[in-house]
């Protein structure tokens, strides 16, 4: 399926033009609120898997940690999309030709899909019941897929 | 935490969609930190 058109689309709409025209507009509701986001996001993915590895917060039980900071986490996803459709809509045939921004994409895909079908389901309920070694293997899977996401998305800026 | 020998259907998931996620993740920033190092070579010698 070709893409382009729709990328082609997406920068001629009103939320394009809304980015390209008023740069006040995209560094506030775009990229400060866009960074700010991936901040709270940032904090309650490494609050919660560094809890898991046993590394913060020993005296405060994982399961109590992990519900806590996936409530931040879906707050912080739902800013981020939405502030993130803003911003790419703006430069969005400059997107579609850099290769950062599909690694990026690809990341996030692949963390959203891994915190909703995996690591929630697992993680609901007693974390007694787990096996320690896949407590520790999904916390280190989804650090590094939130740091992926964070750097490709930083390489976007660095890039083409 | 207990111990268990027979790890379930879920775990058994999460553990190989976990470690493909870490493969993955080493292989990738790896392979992007060997095209930085051959283009600071090819830059700077």
């Amino acid at each position: 399926m070709e893409l382009l058109p729709f990328f082609e689309w997406a920068e001629t709409s009103f939320l394009g033009y809304i980015g390209k025209t008023y740069g006040g507009v995209y560094a506030t509701f775009g990229q400060s609120l866009h960074l700010m986001a991936l901040a709270v996001l940032g904090g309650s993915v490494l609050v919660a898997d560094l809890r898991l590895l046993n590394v913060i917060m020993r005296d405060v039980p994982s399961e109590i940690v992990a519900e806590q900071a996936h409530k931040w986490f879906k707050v912080a996803l739902a800013v981020i999309l939405s502030s993130g459709v803003f911003m790419a809509a703006a430069v969005a045939q400059r997107m579609y030709h850099n290769d950062f921004f599909w690694a990026k994409m690809s990341a996030l895909f692949v963390g959203i899909a891994f915190v909703f079908v995996i690591k929630r389901p697992l993680l609901k309920g007693s974390h007694a019941d787990i096996h320690p070694m896949v407590i520790k293997l999904v916390a280190i899977a989804s650090i590094l897929v939130w740091f992926s996401v964070a750097a490709t998305g930083r390489w976007i800026g660095f890039s083409g | 935490m207990t111990l268990k020998k027979e790890l379930s259907t879920k775990e058994k998931v999460a553990a190989v969609v976990a470690g493909t996620i870490i493969l993955s993740a080493i292989f990738y920033w790896s392979f992007q930190f060997v095209g930085m190092l051959e283009f600071l070579e090819m830059a700077y010698g």
